[in-house]
């Protein structure tokens, strides 16, 4: 059924079509073939988002080759300072490994042993895993819980709720 | 010798194994190539040139003496743009939030700019001038509703158009939680959008 000019693309349905949910084309409405106005709001929606893309780093889009040039120098001399690369000796690098093997097999028995069925978080996935890496996976299942539906500023840190 | 930018492009791969071996001077070709991407994608993030070109010099410095941490079925430029977000992760979390969502730098008078592209009329009249800009306020309001994540993978997938795959590899989070993200973030969008309706 053809849309009425009351049902003209609204500004949430034209920002899907610009910036689709699953990061791929999105196939157009029919009814973009018959209404002029829709089509060419699409086209400024679009380049509403490649304008503020630009404008989004306009300070640096207006940067000379040479400013660009004059970073990457002082780049490579901070490089330069630094010294000789840090190289690991092979012997620490089987150190390692052999210090790795053995955490995991001696976790082996209580991950067995786990209560609930799912892979647990045991001793020595912990010891392999960062604070950050544990904050993250935190945000992950935050990021699970609104992606399933769920409520937007419960429960979640006060970064999450702003 | 570093590579001049209109041979065929080198083999990043022969390169990192050169500059393990002690030729510190190819590194630069990476530096050359890779510095004003990165130092943009800071930028997203940190929203202040300064801390953006620290950024871009400290994730060189990190990859440079990291290198053997390299993992060569992986791109250099993937693998830096990775060391950059960790970076800018840890800086944001140094710092007062409010600061990310930071509408960016507003040029004091916008009628007298015009957009370098002009998708719909080379030539619009002031009123398609005036709805452009509308659209662009609307479309930053809505972009406000996001979390730091979603934006972050907002901005990667529409702004810098980086693959889902891509954006995967650089945060460290599976394909399906990104598609998550955007999904999630296509609803706030639409949400704040509405809102602005009633």
């Amino acid at each position: 059924m053809d849309r009425t000019v009351s049902d003209h693309l609204s500004d949430a349905e034209l920002l899907a079509l610009a910036a689709p949910a699953s990061g791929e084309p999105e196939p157009l409405p029919r009814h973009l073939l018959g209404c002029e106005a829709c089509s060419r709001a699409l086209q400024e929606w679009r380049s509403a988002m490649r304008e503020v893309a630009r404008e989004d780093v306009a300070e640096l889009e207006n940067r000379s080759s040479e400013e660009w040039r004059s970073a990457e120098d002082a780049t490579m001399a901070a490089i330069r300072r630094a010294g000789p690369r840090r190289t690991v000796p092979a012997f620490r690098w089987a150190m390692g490994i052999a210090a790795a093997l053995l955490l995991v097999a001696l976790a082996m028995p209580f991950r067995r042993e786990s209560r609930s069925g799912k892979p647990a978080a045991t001793e020595s996935d912990m010891a392999f895993t960062s604070a950050a890496d544990r904050d993250d996976d935190a945000l992950l299942r935050d990021a699970e819980y609104l992606a399933q539906g769920g409520d937007d500023h419960a429960d979640l840190p006060l970064e999450e709720s702003l | 010798m570093i590579p001049h930018e209109t041979e065929a492009p080198p083999d990043e791969g022969r390169l990192i194994r050169e500059i393990r071996a002690g030729r510190t001077e190819l590194f630069e070709y990476f530096v050359r190539q890779y510095q004003k991407k990165i130092t943009r994608l800071a930028y997203r993030f940190l929203r202040d040139v300064g801390e953006a070109d620290c950024a871009a010099q400290e994730s060189f410095l990190r990859a440079y003496q990291s290198l053997d941490s390299f993992r060569e079925g992986s791109t250099f430029e993937t693998w830096l743009t990775r060391i950059c977000i960790n970076w800018c992760k840890d800086r944001l979390k140094r710092r007062r939030l409010v600061l990310y969502f930071h509408q960016g730098p507003r040029r004091e008078n916008e009628e007298s700019e015009e957009p370098q592209e002009l998708a719909v009329n080379p030539d619009p009249s002031p009123e398609r001038r005036a709805a452009g800009r509308e659209i662009r306020d609307r479309l930053r309001q809505a972009m406000g509703a996001l979390s730091p994540r979603q934006r972050s993978i907002f901005v990667m997938k529409h702004f810098e158009e980086m693959s889902i795959p891509e954006i995967a590899e650089v945060t460290g989070l599976d394909a399906g939680t990104i598609k998550s993200h955007l999904f999630r973030a296509a609803q706030k969008m639409r949400e704040r959008l509405s809102d602005f309706r009633a």
